[in-house]
């Protein structure tokens, strides 16, 4: 287990010793503290003024939604050569020729990604959390455990990416785990969309049924809304009769089964 | 210390073997050289060794355990043909990072390392990046991370590759100690008047057979050299 730790301690100084991974941190929390500038603006919604916690509590919303998304695509690039760059660059040689076993090799490699995909999202999340209870004065209890809850999305296009590479070009993996991630969020959009109320009025409330492969596709679309019910501490409507978390853990323990059988057929 | 036993490897689907039925032992305190054309099935059988591939039939076992299992490795120092680093490195991490996954801490993991530094001449540099290292400086850390955790087996693949005169001599210098010391040594070489200097056994492979193994002075007759053998073998064996 100490080597398995040892290895996720290689992964992070390796993937953050670059100054561009700061600049892109950077730029980041840059572009979320512009978010201050749509609190202090006049808004009114159906001739009602809307006051500042209520804009920045709409607002954050978004940016968490917009935040957790992004992220992924950060992961899917960390990703997406992470075992064809060890093996360019010696790394693999030297960790198996010790007395390391593939398994903590490939979890080890996979959790540092997810630590630091992680780490990103939440350093976003945070700073949102901190200008929306500075500048507007709102508190939002729930947003970084919410952030905490999309985590389990990042590891999943994580693992899923990393098995796809093994037998795919780098690109073709990366693809098809945007590929994965973005019908999740068509399909469970438009799902959550026809729960509004708009939507169910002009259906006369009759229930909205998702077709099978829906309710059985990962859910990545349906976990982030399930973290953001909890801020907003609303009903959730989960395509399916399974709730999104535990659609997600069992595609989390398939990606990992998977990324375990195949990193241990794989030659070096 | 190492048995190959019927070991076989067939990549993919193919016909050609890579390795057909070897049968190898290595004694503790050996130091045999693996001798063979290009594609005659060296690295494979060193592969084997390090599990970095599977056998199609047959197995390896270190010490008794088989090479599948991780902890066959502890002791295991293994220098690859061409070496590479990660370049964001400095030799120093690099280092510590061999010294670590082989369970070595500490003061202990440190005094190792000086010790290391000094045997391959690269004290004083070991702080700079590997980006910055010339090809003989890169060979030299990769048969010092070889030589820090290969306290039960060195496996060592071509390790003069790309080293000038001086460079060869050096290494050769520091196989000739380590041999002294009773490690257990496999090297894979190309340059036979080197292995003539050094090894005790030899193993000539060809077409994934073991052609002819024994030790040097069992082999090599009077009035001729390893390269003669190298040759009547290899050349007998197309006729």
């Amino acid at each position: 287990m100490s080597k398995f730790f040892q290895i996720v301690k290689y992964t992070l100084y390796d993937l953050i010793h670059q100054k561009s991974f700061f600049v892109l941190l950077g730029v980041s929390v840059g572009f979320v503290l512009l978010l201050r500038g749509c609190y202090s603006g006049n808004y009114v919604v159906n001739g009602k003024a809307l006051d500042n916690v209520t804009v920045a509590w709409h607002a954050s919303i978004v940016a968490f939604h917009i935040v957790a998304a992004g992220v992924l695509l950060i992961a899917t690039v960390l990703s997406m050569n992470l075992f064809r760059r060890d093996n360019e660059d010696g790394t693999v040689q030297y960790m198996l020729s010790k007395p390391v076993s593939r398994i903590a090799y490939a979890f080890g490699r996979a959790l540092g990604v997810w630590l630091v995909a992680f780490a990103f999202m939440f350093v976003l999340h945070l700073t949102i959390f901190i200008i929306t209870l500075v500048s507007a004065g709102g508190t939002m209890p729930g947003y970084l455990a919410a952030s905490c809850l999309c985590s389990m999305n990042v590891l999943f296009v994580v693992l899923l990416v990393c098995l796809l590479s093994l037998f795919m070009p780098d690109f073709a993996a990366a693809f098809a785990g945007v590929v994965v991630a973005g019908i999740s969020f068509i399909a469970d959009s438009v799902f959550h969309a026809a729960q509004s109320t708009l939507v169910q009025s002009v259906m006369a409330h009759q229930p909205i049924h998702a077709p099978p492969w829906a309710a059985a596709w990962p859910k990545v679309c349906s976990l982030q809304y399930y973290a953001v019910s909890l801020i907003k501490g609303g009903d959730f409507h989960s395509i399916g009769p399974v709730h999104p978390v535990i659609v997600m853990t069992v595609y989390l323990c398939l990606a990992a089964a998977g990324l375990a059988l195949a990193f241990q057929r794989k030659e070096i | 210390m190492i048995a190959f036993t019927s070991v076989t490897k067939r990549y993919g689907s193919s016909a050609v073997l890579a390795v057909d039925n070897i049968s190898l032992s290595v004694r503790p305190g050996e130091f045999l050289a693996l001798l063979g054309p290009n594609g005659a099935g060296k690295t494979t059988l060193i592969k084997m060794l390090l599990d970095f591939v599977k056998p199609t039939s047959g197995g390896v076992a270190i010490a008794g355990v088989s090479s599948r299992v991780p902890a066959a490795r502890a002791g295991v120092g293994y220098l690859a043909e061409n070496i590479r680093i990660p370049p964001h490195l400095s030799g120093l991490t690099y280092l510590n990072r061999q010294a670590e996954l082989s369970g070595m801490h500490g003061g202990d993991a440190r005094r190792k390392i000086s010790e290391v530094l000094e045997i391959v001449g690269m004290a004083g540099k070991e702080k700079a990046r590997v980006k910055t290292y010339s090809k003989g400086m890169l060979q030299r850390i990769g048969l010092g991370a070889a030589i820090l955790s290969g306290s039960k087996l060195l496996v060592l693949d071509e390790p003069v590759n790309g080293l000038d005169p001086l460079g060869i001599r050096d290494v050769r210098g520091i196989m000739e100690g380590l041999r002294q010391k009773g490690a257990t040594i496999i090297l894979n070489s190309h340059l036979l008047s080197e292995v003539e200097k050094t090894c005790d056994t030899v193993a000539i492979i060809n077409r994934g057979k073991i052609a002819l193994k024994g030790s040097l002075s069992d082999i090599v007759g009077q009035g001729e050299s390893l390269e003669d053998v190298f040759v009547r073998v290899i050349e007998g064996a197309h006729e």
